[in-house]
């Protein structure tokens, strides 16, 4: 494994890691405040996180695995339920 | 002399619950005579506002289970919240009402960028800090 690659990997884990930090103090807020979009952008948030870890699992962990698909699906649902969530709100 | 704050209790129902002054008029009215069953003509008369605004507002309070509606010759509405968490926090924000008109005013037409606000107060890690700034 080069330079580039374990700069990369440590990136995608600072990545998933600050994911990680959004989704927590969002959801701890909304716990708090009960305001609604911090409910949709920490689930989003959460979705994000999942998506970065897949994604540093795919290169890393399991190279061999196409996991392209599995990890963009955590960051679609949660962009999906962010948009949804904000909509209905905005009815 | 520094000014307590508002409580998180009082701060939360109206973020969650109060976009007027009107709809405050209404649940307080209703609050300030609870064993007196209104019809929305009767609150109309009182608040000196418009009738299909004051259906609407309590028919809001009904859904929320504050207050209670029966359907006789007219709909009538008696305050009557569901639990006594809710009620205790109603008579608390009663309290500011009449204690801090300007603060609960300013909280109610604030509601509009509370979304955008919390969002922002999320990132702040010294949560208790911001929510004390957002009650004044």
């Amino acid at each position: 494994m080069n330079f580039d690659q374990v700069f990369a990997g440590i990136v995608y884990v600072l990545c998933a890691l600050t994911s990680l930090s959004c989704a927590v103090l969002l959801l701890r807020s909304y716990v708090k405040r009960h305001v609604r979009l911090l409910l949709w952008s920490g689930l989003c948030f959460c979705g994000l996180t999942l998506n970065n870890f897949i994604l540093f699992a795919d290169l890393y962990v399991f190279p061999q695995i196409d996991l392209s698909i599995v990890r963009t699906l955590p960051a679609l649902l949660g962009v999906v339920v962010l948009i949804v969530g904000m909509i209905w709100d905005s009815r | 002399m520094s000014i307590e704050p508002l409580s998180t209790d009082v701060v939360n129902f109206i973020y969650d619950n109060i976009v007027s002054v009107e709809q405050l008029e209404i649940l307080l009215l209703l609050h300030g005579q609870s064993d007196k069953e209104w019809t929305a003509d009767e609150v109309s008369d009182q608040i000196r506002t418009s009738l299909a605004s004051v259906r609407s507002r309590m028919a809001f309070f009904s859904n929320l289970r504050i207050f209670s509606s029966r359907t006789a010759a007219n709909v009538t509405f008696r305050y009557a919240p569901s639990t006594t968490a809710l009620a205790s926090t109603i008579d608390a924000v009663s309290h500011a009402y009449k204690e801090r008109r300007v603060s609960v005013i300013a909280l109610i037409y604030s509601e509009r960028q509370k979304s955008i606000r919390a969002f922002s107060d999320a990132f702040r890690l010294n949560q208790e800090k911001s929510d004390e700034e957002n009650s004044r």
